[in-house]
């Protein structure tokens, strides 16, 4: 079974159906199953997997009772309690290095080697990076271009991502460049991110920004602010701004060879028509 | 959207070709992770027949 974000994708890329899913309430409707692993699993067939009780701790008892194999949760936050509790149950792949803080390419390569598919997962990973490559070719205007993933909090500040969120890193690997951090920018604690004033978001030194709200109104509401709208990159229209929990999902937080089959090639253009606007073209 | 149903099966065909040609892996498989290590004993589909899918659970 799979826990955390994104091992479920590659595990049903890799021909097998895990016996459990964690619930996703963000873009995952009333099921909990994201668009793209439901369409995995129909195409797969077969006992449809237990989609576990939506909570962000591991329910133990529940996972317990599907009497897993391996527990895959290379992109999850763990901590040393429930992996101990969870090892109880069966071996578990958790994090390389820091929680929630794994690329699709790690969580691709770990999930392989722990179903002994190592060499299905490469070709997977191949395959996924040379069908990226080739939708921004299409785009050259991105190459070079430096860019700030920001997502707007409820408490009158933006996140910033940095370049090593596995988010960014996304763009950073196909030639964009991600922004420096902003002075006066806080650090949260994960690591990967930084917390910016309303007041300082015009001080963020990027061509583009991307940025991810869970409908269009919210977008709108968000650049109508004072702050926000009169910041250069908003007045000058290079916004890459996705709309939808499940595009935002896809290509801005659990991501997966299948999430970005899903959503890529339309994301990278609306990425690379705004890079070209950042660089007048 | 049929563009987009291509593009999605495109891997398991692909990657049924290359299991064709791998090698298996061998078990016992040590993970090393940031909480401790996870031994696999056996590659997890083995005698499950639907891999990772447990007793009562349709297997």
């Amino acid at each position: 079974m799979v826990w955390g974000w994104s091992a479920q994708d590659v595990v049903l890329d890799l021909g097998i159906m895990p016996v459990g899913i964690p619930f996703f309430r963000y873009g995952g409707g009333d099921d909990g199953i994201l668009p793209w692993t439901a369409e995995a699993i129909a195409r797969l067939g077969g006992e449809a997997p237990v989609v576990l009780p939506d909570s962000a701790e591991p329910p133990i008892e529940a996972i317990a009772a599907l009497q897993p194999d391996v527990i895959i949760a290379p992109y999850s936050g763990l901590t040393p309690e429930e992996f101990a509790l969870l090892s109880n149950i069966a071996p578990v792949v958790a994090y390389p290095e820091t929680p929630w803080f794994a690329t699709w390419q790690q969580v691709v390569d770990l999930t392989g080697k722990a179903l002994g598919l190592s060499a299905e997962a490469e070709a997977l990973k191949q395959q996924t990076q040379a069908f990226m490559q080739a939708e921004a070719d299409k785009y050259p205007a991105i190459k070079g271009t430096v860019f700030a993933n920001v997502i707007n909090r409820p408490d009158g500040s933006v996140a910033v991502r940095m370049e090593e969120d596995p988010r960014v890193r996304l763009l950073v690997d196909l030639g964009m460049k991600a922004a420096p951090m902003t002075p006066g920018g806080l650090m949260v604690s994960t690591g990967i991110s930084y917390t910016l004033s309303y007041e300082t978001f015009d001080q963020i030194a990027a061509d583009m920004l991307v940025t991810f709200f869970d409908n269009q109104h919210n977008a709108d509401d968000f650049f109508n602010l004072s702050y926000i709208k009169l910041a250069p990159l908003v007045q000058k229209h290079a916004l890459a701004v996705i709309i939808g929990e499940e595009m935002t999902t896809a290509v801005g937080g659990a991501i997966t060879p299948a999430s970005l089959r899903w959503a890529f090639t339309d994301f990278i253009k609306t990425v690379g028509e705004t890079a070209a606007v950042a660089k007048g073209q | 959207m049929f563009a987009r149903s291509l593009i999605l099966a495109i891997p398991v065909i692909a990657l049924a070709l290359a299991g064709a040609a791998s090698a298996e892996d061998s078990f016992p498989v040590t993970i090393t992770t940031a909480l401790g290590d996870a031994v696999i004993p056996a590659k997890p589909d083995t005698g499950r027949g639907l891999g990772l899918v447990g007793p009562g659970c349709g297997a």
